[in-house]
């Protein structure tokens, strides 16, 4: 009884999801494990966003006030396309199989043979990681320290008031609550608390983030390079972990390298404005997540005007309706919790407040080699920085495409934010000081999916027409 | 406008890449294993397990690499790497030159395919370690109760709470009082996981609509003189370091 009730707490999300993924996708045709993916990431957000402005308006959780009113918006988006789709009977190209696989009559049988070991070995590596972590997130409880700190201990408060109680009362009070809401719902449903089945959004997570990376570098490349990325996104062993223990990175990671990814499928296809409008809203789940969400907007406004109004390829008209289609769903998402914050006096967080001295400079040497223990000489990401570093030998082939630009400019970006966070804030002690290593992994976990699509682009050895 | 990229595919050339690449990886792994033993003075076997045993520490805020005779292991790994590819460099140069024809291939895709072969080599390595990780923690959690696996890890703090929890009806404000710091680790996670289970039947760290009537004495030196006349110690731990104590008023 409570697996079905867990079972609920994920298909409802994922009703309220796909309603809206199919209703910003139109007609355009999407595999079905692609379009389930997104419809988690879509459903997890609205539902966490809902629950924010629920509480926000001191309205009590329950299954009814939560799971009610989305599902029937869901519904009538649904019956909406219905009705408007009986006229039309339209499709669109199938946006995943844009890079078909060249017939390989010019491969050897030996060739093939490897290449189907090489596949299945992967495949098997990829479905016993994927075992891993939904067992581990479900047979161990939570024993971390942000878990029962912050993140789950938050989310039993909003299960027992019924509510948002006023955040001047709650630990770490200026931190967003996309995670601990998830939580709360999971327990609405199961009408119980459990240490353990709370956990339940992070594998479902981790599950769909890699349905997304595949079908993104399947777009890029070829099924084979897709399936080698899963592989070196899996190798990592912090990845591996953070999608099994109740912290807010992973799901940081999940919307903000997704943001990224829809940028650069937009930027490959500006017609279609459902990869820009899914940027949009990942980007505004990603404000809600995490504080480093709010400052990761800096880097995805600046790629959405790179690629709007630089690269070529859409009107003068047409860039500001996507200036509009892009601001809309970002700001609305992140502008509600700011407001709430601002107007229940709790915007002072010791980690946003800027302290900046000249002599801070001298510390860029000890951030970079803060940063360059933890890529390369940590346990954490397998040797995936070095093989991106290696995999820069491609550049001069590469350096046309417009992907490999966009995403080694992203990283570049990242790297960037955060040194400048550890310079003007108080933040250094937990980048490149003594605390470092209980905060410099988590945050390079935000970006970290970026370098294995870019090894992977840079090593695909086809020519794509993605060029400016 | 649509932009689809091109596809054509030499898979001769892509196959000879990486064939090359996989027999020279191979060959300086072996020769490596064997060199091992004049650097660190393993036997193969009990580098390899060495080795293995290095890869796999999860932990939420950084995972280390282990050592080898205080050697950090993913520096091993790595300059094994780049002698892999700079032997690669050489044995291409003199393939190519004695046979341009069939050596014909560029050796910046041999050096990415070297990179990448040895990051899907100690993937599989390092999934062996996860493998024993998650059959080391099935032993340890099947066939466990919540309860059961709770205790495992947080011993008598788990308990505590657990016992303390039963003794009211509705949820009260409490106070704890410890001679812990518990502004520094580990104390300040101990007083962490002590707020977390007795939430919601009381609460420590946040304030509720209940005046405070409940009080925590954990690790206080002199514990029983630190409770007020008007409170009633309703459980304590054997060697007192654990107190759950509540005003006489109070209803249970």
């Amino acid at each position: 009884m409570l697996e079905f009730k867990l079972i609920t707490s994920l298909l409802i999300p994922l009703a309220i999801g796909y309603a809206v993924i199919l209703f910003i996708s139109r007609n355009q045709i999407m595999p079905i494990f692609l379009r389930l993916a997104l419809s988690y990431g879509m459903g997890m957000g609205i539902l966490a966003f809902w629950m924010m402005l629920l509480g926000m308006f001191g309205q009590t959780f329950n299954l009814w006030t939560v799971g009610g009113p989305l599902l029937g918006i869901a519904l009538i988006l649904v019956l909406f396309l219905f009705i408007s789709q009986k006229n039309e009977m339209k499709y669109d190209d199938d946006i995943t199989y844009l890079n078909e696989i060249s017939s390989s009559r010019n491969e050897s049988l030996m060739s093939k043979g490897l290449k189907w070991l090489f596949l299945f070995v992967m495949i098997m590596y990829i479905f016993h990681n994927i075992f891993y972590v939904f067992w581990h997130a479900m047979n161990v409880p939570i024993s971390t320290w942000d878990a029962i700190a912050t993140v789950a201990f938050k989310a039993k408060i909003f299960y027992y008031e019924k509510s948002l109680p006023p955040l001047n009362f709650l630990p770490h009070k200026t931190y967003p609550l996309l995670v601990p809401l998830l939580q709360t719902w999971v327990t609405l449903n199961l009408e119980q608390w459990s240490d353990q089945l709370i956990k339940i959004i992070f594998p479902c997570a981790f599950l769909s983030y890699l349905c997304i990376q595949y079908y993104f570098l399947r777009f890029f490349t070829n099924k084979v390079w897709a399936i080698l990325g899963c592989t070196i996104l899996l190798s990592s062993n912090f990845f591996i972990y953070h999608a099994t223990i109740s912290y807010r990175d992973f799901f940081l990671m999940y919307y903000n390298c997704s943001t990224i990814m829809f940028l650069l499928l937009w930027s490959a296809h500006k017609e279609k404005s459902f990869y820009l409008l899914m940027a949009s809203f990942f980007a505004g789940f990603a404000s809600i997540t995490k504080l480093e969400g709010t400052a990761f907007m800096m880097i995805y406004f600046f790629l959405f005007l790179l690629i709007n109004f630089y690269f070529k390829g859409s009107y003068v008209k047409n860039r500001w309706i996507n200036m509009i289609r892009f601001i809309v769903p970002v700001i609305t998402i992140w502008i509600p919790f700011h407001i709430f914050k601002l107007v229940t006096g709790v915007v002072n967080s010791d980690k946003t407040q800027l302290e900046f001295s000249v002599e801070k400079i001298l510390l860029i040497p000890q951030i970079i080699l803060g940063f360059a223990n933890n890529l390369f000489l940590s346990g954490n990401w397998n040797i995936v920085w070095w093989v991106m570093l290696i995999s820069l030998i491609h550049w001069g082939r590469k350096r046309k495409n417009i992907e490999v630009k966009l995403i080694s400019l992203s990283i570049i970006l990242f790297f960037a934010l955060y040194a400048a966070v550890a310079l003007m804030t108080a933040n250094y002690t937990w980048i490149a000081g003594e605390n470092r290593i209980t905060g410099l992994s988590r945050l390079i976990l935000h970006f970290y999916p970026l370098s294995v699509l870019l090894i992977v682009l840079l090593n695909y050895p086809e020519r794509p027409k993605s060029v400016d | 406008m649509s932009k689809h990229p091109v596809s054509f595919q030499n898979h001769e050339i892509n196959f000879k890449i990486i064939a090359f690449a996989m027999v020279c990886f191979v060959l300086c792994l072996t020769i490596f294993l064997f060199l091992q033993g004049y650097i660190f003075h393993f036997s193969i076997a009990t580098f390899i397990l060495k080795f293995k045993q290095s890869l796999y520490y999860p932990h939420y805020n950084q995972i280390p690499f282990g050592t080898v005779n205080d050697v950090n292991i993913q520096y091993v790994f790595m300059c094994f790497v780049f002698s892999t590819i700079l032997i690669s460099g050489i044995i291409l140069k003199v393939f190519s030159h004695f046979k341009p024809r069939k050596f014909n291939i560029s050796f910046a895709p041999i050096m990415a395919s070297i990179g990448i072969i040895s990051l899907v080599f100690l993937a599989g390595v390092q999934q062996i370690r996860r493998t024993e990780h998650l059959t080391y923690k099935k032993k340890m959690f099947d066939d466990k109760t919540d309860a059961e696996k709770n205790k495992m890890i947080f011993g008598s703090k788990y308990e505590f709470a657990r016992i303390s929890q039963k003794f009211f009806l509705r949820s009260h404000q409490g106070k704890l009082l410890t001679d812990l710091d518990v502004g520094k680790s580990p104390s300040m996670f101990y007083h962490r996981v002590l707020s977390y289970y007795l939430y919601p039947k009381v609460s420590v760290r946040i304030k509720n609509n209940y005046p405070e009537d409940v009080l925590i004495l954990f690790f206080k030196k002199n514990a029983l003189e630190s409770i007020p006349d008007n409170y009633q110690i309703l459980f304590k731990s054997e060697n007192n370091n654990y107190i759950l104590a509540a005003k006489n008023s109070i209803q249970r």
